[in-house]
């Protein structure tokens, strides 16, 4: 799955109209800096199954993120670099193992449309990417890339597959509803990220953690990073494309900067609490 | 813990480390709450990102323009706000008619069942109430609306319908909701509005603000297909009748 994002809209969760935008800020900002854009610029961002694109025109383009081995033609191309390609060059990956996200940014302004401020996709509202979709077979992407300067750029990545992850864990609006042998298992136990996790929320696996309460009363606002525990007692953390508001307790949050750690399907999520 | 007064409500201000804040009334759902978050939402702060409302809470999500000395400037405004829209009093909304037809409703047995009541005898109530908008929430252009009577609530479903139309109506506990976009859906379908309530991806994307008033209009099947293909809108639909 691919689609247009870019770093998102702001200011409109009272309209219940999310975040949504690129799920790895630095690897988006490095694709952009790579090709010589502005580090906030649209690119695209594809998820487990990657794309093929056939170029139009000539382009300048980069790849981060992980690999799912990306071949220009008949041969493979590196990461964290400039990339020329011809018109008539054909760029296509492959679904790999422990590989979730990439991107693909291209020197110039990418097409599409733009709703409230962003190119960024959000498809339940049709906001944004082309015509509000994720990418699909035969669409035609524009890039304005008139101006086209050179750059040469390559980043040195000392790449090690990251399995385990430690993040903050802060106390939420209904933390104290947690009894003491589930405060025991969060802080002591290791989640793994579920395969059922997507955009709006990161579900997590592990030992069931037990409140006297699974259903608030009202429903109450709810912001990307926030922990919600669901009557299956598994948490889920509330990503870009997540619901503003929502009634299942928020036992927690964690930092917006630390969002990026808990993207990765099997991987292993310990909480830790300063 | 912090609080302020607004007349006689107590407004508590919980801060998660300079990351949100969480503005609440003492253990009780109040009229003023969601006027409040409009007022904090049109005040765009240089502080916050994101103002979240809904019937109990407001939340600001804050940036780091953010420090502690802008309590005082959210006191400041709520009080502004409270002396000149008198928020205790509930300034009136618009209201609006909102033909709806109930002949698609597919949850029809589960309200029979919770209410312990025909579809007709529900029908004719519902009719009869005037709906406030109390929030937005959960999805794009999604309406929370309240005045449903404790006999007429019904429990949410058990599993979730996987896929809803777009200006679908339901019934989810204490709340009448009205669904804009297709969704999967845990309330209740009752049947489908004519017309749109969102304005995505115009601003503001809402046709409605928090405190309109709503009264359903029963419309049939054909009505339904009629109003849907003419040039009518909720507004232009309303200015007429």
């Amino acid at each position: 799955m691919t689609s247009i994002q870019d770093k998102g809209r702001i200011g409109l969760s009272y309209y219940a109209i999310p975040n949504s935008g690129y799920m790895l800020p630095s690897k988006a900002e490095l694709a952009n800096f790579l090709v010589g854009n502005k580090k906030n610029d649209a690119l695209l961002e594809c998820t487990l199954i990657p794309p093929q694109l056939e170029f139009i025109d000539d382009n300048c383009l980069s790849i981060t993120g992980d690999d799912f081995n990306f071949m220009v033609n008949d041969s493979k191309v590196s990461r964290n670099k400039t990339i020329y390609v011809k018109k008539g060059d054909t760029l296509k990956g492959s679904p790999q193992k422990n590989a979730h996200l990439a991107y693909i940014a291209f020197q110039g302004k990418l097409g599409g449309q733009k709703h409230y401020a962003s190119q960024s996709t959000y498809a339940n509202a049709n906001l944004g990417g082309i015509n509000g979709m994720f990418l699909k077979e035969g669409d035609i992407i524009s890039i304005d890339n008139k101006n086209l300067s050179h750059v040469n750029r390559k980043i040195k990545e000392n790449w090690t597959e990251v399995t385990k992850e430690i993040i903050q864990f802060h106390k939420g609006p209904e933390f104290k509803f947690l009894d003491n042998k589930s405060l025991s298992i969060l802080f002591n136990s290791e989640y793994k990220i579920s395969s059922s996790s997507n955009r709006m929320g990161a579900r997590l696996e592990g030992s069931r953690l037990t409140t006297k309460n699974y259903q608030l009363e009202h429903s109450v606002p709810v912001l990307p990073g926030f922990i919600q525990l669901p009557p299956s007692g598994q948490p889920i953390i509330v990503l870009k494309d997540g619901q503003t508001t929502g009634g299942y307790p928020r036992i927690g949050y964690i930092n917006i900067q630390d969002l990026e750690k808990v993207v990765g399907i099997g991987k292993t999520i310990i909480f830790k609490q300063l | 813990m912090q609080y302020f007064q607004l007349g006689n409500h107590k407004i508590y201000i919980e801060n998660y480390n300079n990351d949100f804040l969480i503005l609440k009334e003492a253990n009780s759902i109040s009229k003023i709450i969601p006027q409040l978050g409009q007022a904090l939402f049109e005040a765009k702060f240089k502080f916050t990102d994101e103002v979240i409302s809904t019937e109990t809470e407001v939340c600001l999500k804050l940036n780091q323009n953010y420090s502690s000395k802008e309590i005082y400037e959210i006191i400041n405004m709520s009080v502004k706000a409270f002396d000149k829209k008198n928020l205790n009093k509930q300034t009136p909304g618009k209201t609006y008619n909102l033909p709806v037809c109930f002949e698609s409703g597919t949850d029809w047995n589960l309200i029979e069942d919770n209410c312990k009541t025909t579809t007709e005898k529900y029908i004719n109530e519902i009719l009869n109430i005037e709906f406030t908008l109390a929030m937005y929430g959960f999805l794009p252009g999604f309406l929370y609306l309240t005045g449903l009577p404790p006999h007429m609530q019904c429990k949410r479903k058990s599993s979730p319908t996987k896929i809803i139309p777009p200006n679908s109506l339901a019934i989810g506990a204490q709340y009448l909701g009205l669904y804009s976009i297709p969704s999967p859906a845990g309330w209740n379908i009752i049947g489908s509005s004519a017309f749109t309530v969102s304005n995505v991806p115009k601003l503001p994307p809402n046709l409605l603000k928090v405190g309109d008033k709503i009264k359903l209009k029963r419309i049939t099947q054909d009505e339904l297909t009629i109003l849907q293909s003419s040039d009518h809108n909720l507004i232009s639909y309303n200015a007429k009748s």
